[in-house]
């Protein structure tokens, strides 16, 4: 695999809880191919279900879940030692402030335990969101020295 | 994923649980830990030997049990073998409020010494 290059590959998924284990699959198989350890493989599947997580619960409302057809959409770079994730979705957005400002509390609410989760399993972690414009959560995984 | 409760010497209830307690399998702990609770028990084992994966969502039923049974001055328990779920409850901080152990012997006695303190406790308000 070039180390400048990296390999993409783009999951396109119903918004529904029975796929979060398909993801996890996927993304065992996917992250082994950038030399990552067990170990490292297990905290990305921890950060992107929880990734997936907020998606499921917070980015669509009931009425939306029930009766549209709303998406997760998953992005992973896989280069050697580095894998890069993008969970995304088309939902009503945040402003991510609020959320950083809880996230930041030396320990989690409830309601923080995903995104404390992502931030203490990867070694980069980002929120782009906007209300009314979906959300955006980023965060890389390199494999430990 | 599986989950099973029984009564274990008519004073706690064991929940075994397997396979990967996520989004999707989370509910069915969720129900059964309400019908144990709205049943009237007070202390609960949980056992995550045979749990491969946990997350934040199996992770705040957990925590709601520890509350509702802390509410009724009693307490949980948890079992966990397995180091990829084990660092899930240290890195969130949440071993010590589930009084996480590594058998269900050591569980069961966990509960017990709390059960204990709490008989000792009720018995000093009585007097």
């Amino acid at each position: 695999m070039s180390s400048l290059k990296p390999d993409v590959l783009r999951f396109d998924l119903p918004c529904q809880e029975k796929y979060l284990q398909v993801v996890r699959l996927a993304l065992h198989g996917a992250a082994s191919r950038a030399g990552l350890t067990i170990e490292d493989i297990e905290d990305l599947t921890v950060a992107v279900s929880e990734a997936c997580n907020n998606v499921l619960y917070h980015a669509f409302d009931e009425e939306t879940l029930r009766t549209g057809d709303p998406r997760m959409l998953i992005t992973l770079h896989i280069s050697d030692g580095e894998v890069r994730v993008e969970v995304e979705d088309q939902g009503h957005g945040f402003d991510p402030k609020h959320v950083l400002a809880a996230d930041q509390s030396e320990l989690p609410t409830t309601q923080s335990y995903g995104l404390y989760l992502i931030r203490a399993f990867t070694d980069e972690m980002k929120i782009e969101s906007a209300p009314g414009s979906g959300t955006r959560i980023s965060f890389v995984k390199r494999v430990s020295k | 994923m599986a989950v099973k409760a029984q009564v274990v010497e008519d004073w706690y209830v064991l929940v075994r649980v397997s396979g990967e307690l996520d989004a999707y399998m989370a509910p069915e702990l969720r129900e059964t830990v309400e019908q144990v609770l709205d049943g009237g028990a007070r202390w609960l084992l949980i056992d995550l030997s045979d749990v491969e994966y946990l997350d934040s969502v199996g992770l705040g039923i957990m925590i709601g049990a520890a509350q509702r049974a802390s509410e009724r001055e009693g307490d949980i328990a948890v079992v966990c073998t397995r180091p990829n779920v084990m660092r899930v409850l240290e890195v969130s901080g949440t071993k010590e409020l589930l009084n996480v152990v590594g058998t269900v012997e050591e569980g069961r006695a966990k509960l017990s010494a709390a059960r204990d303190k709490a008989a000792s406790q009720a018995g000093r308000g009585e007097g």
